[in-house]
């Protein structure tokens, strides 16, 4: 099975870093989206299949947070597995992110730990 | 040790590990001076919430190129654009900020963390003078790294959290 792959962040180099270290953890990736902030990011759930997302916290426009707020609220992507990946240091706020549903990667980041979690919350195994 | 040796011993152990783990650029081996006269880019990070303030992070403007590829995973084949450059040194900022705060005031403190900023180019105690008034803070701590590619410097400057002037 290919994973659909959501990334956003509003640092492109940020984004091209989740991507690559995506493909060196030797998941299998379908296609990959990519938004700047929440909001982007929503519109690009209602326009494509995704099977993850993973989303950074501090974004203009609409935050991390409020995106995966968003997403839970929906009937459709209620269940849908969410990854935040960021430099967030509070373990306050990773405890609300986890008890909404979504998984938390800290950067910096090594494609070991990414695959491990998108394993955990997909099932989907590394690619031989 | 005082609180100034202590907290300057912090934003060394920071910056090399995110240097390490973000870029794979390792501290230098031996001592080197610092050159005022090297050209520098200059980003800086702003943030309110436990404590308002920001950093200051200045890279040889030479160190860039090697920074984004090292980041990105680019060859000598496909050297990075000069977007590519300045973003990295943004994201850079940003992950240094963001693993600076907990490891100087615990992981219980929640903060907004703004987007980067390219600061003109100017002299360090401008840029200093620039964030202070912009965030009410005061200069807490300023640290040299030393770097196999280059010396950076690093500035972090700290106010109350009510004393924050309006971030545009």
């Amino acid at each position: 099975m290919a994973l659909n792959v959501l990334v956003v962040d509003d640092s492109a180099v940020a984004r091209s870093m989740m991507i690559r270290t995506l493909r060196m953890s030797g998941l299998p990736l379908g296609e990959v989206f990519q938004a700047g902030n929440g909001q982007e990011g929503l519109a690009a759930l209602e326009q494509n299949w995704v099977d993850l997302v993973l989303v950074d916290i501090n974004m203009p426009i609409m935050d991390g947070e409020q995106m995966l707020s968003a997403v839970r609220n929906n009937p459709l992507w209620k269940d849908l597995p969410v990854i935040v990946v960021s430099t967030e240091g509070s373990q306050t706020r990773i405890e609300r992110l986890r008890s909404e549903g979504a998984s938390f990667v800290h950067k910096p980041f090594t494609p070991e730990i990414v695959s491990s979690i998108v394993l955990e919350l997909t099932g989907v195994a590394h690619e031989q | 040790m005082s609180n100034d040796l202590q907290l300057n011993a912090v934003l060394n152990n920071v910056a090399f590990e995110v240097f390490q783990e973000l870029a794979f650029i390792f501290p230098a081996e031996g001592e080197r001076d610092h050159d005022p006269a090297c050209e520098r880019t200059t980003s800086a990070v702003i943030f309110e919430g436990a404590h308002a303030g920001g950093i200051i992070l200045a890279l040889p403007t030479q160190m860039l190129c090697a920074l984004a590829s090292n980041m990105l995973g680019l060859d000598e084949t496909a050297p990075p654009t000069p977007e590519q450059q300045v973003d990295a040194l943004k994201e850079l900022a940003n992950v240094l900020c963001g693993n600076l705060l907990p490891a100087i005031y615990g992981p219980e403190a929640e903060y907004r963390v703004h987007s980067p900023l390219i600061l003109a180019s100017a002299p360090a105690d401008a840029h200093v003078g620039y964030l202070c008034r912009r965030t009410g803070a005061a200069q807490a701590a300023n640290a040299k790294i030393n770097l196999e590619l280059g010396m950076v410097e690093l500035t972090l400057c700290v106010g109350q959290p009510d004393r924050m002037a309006k971030v545009g």
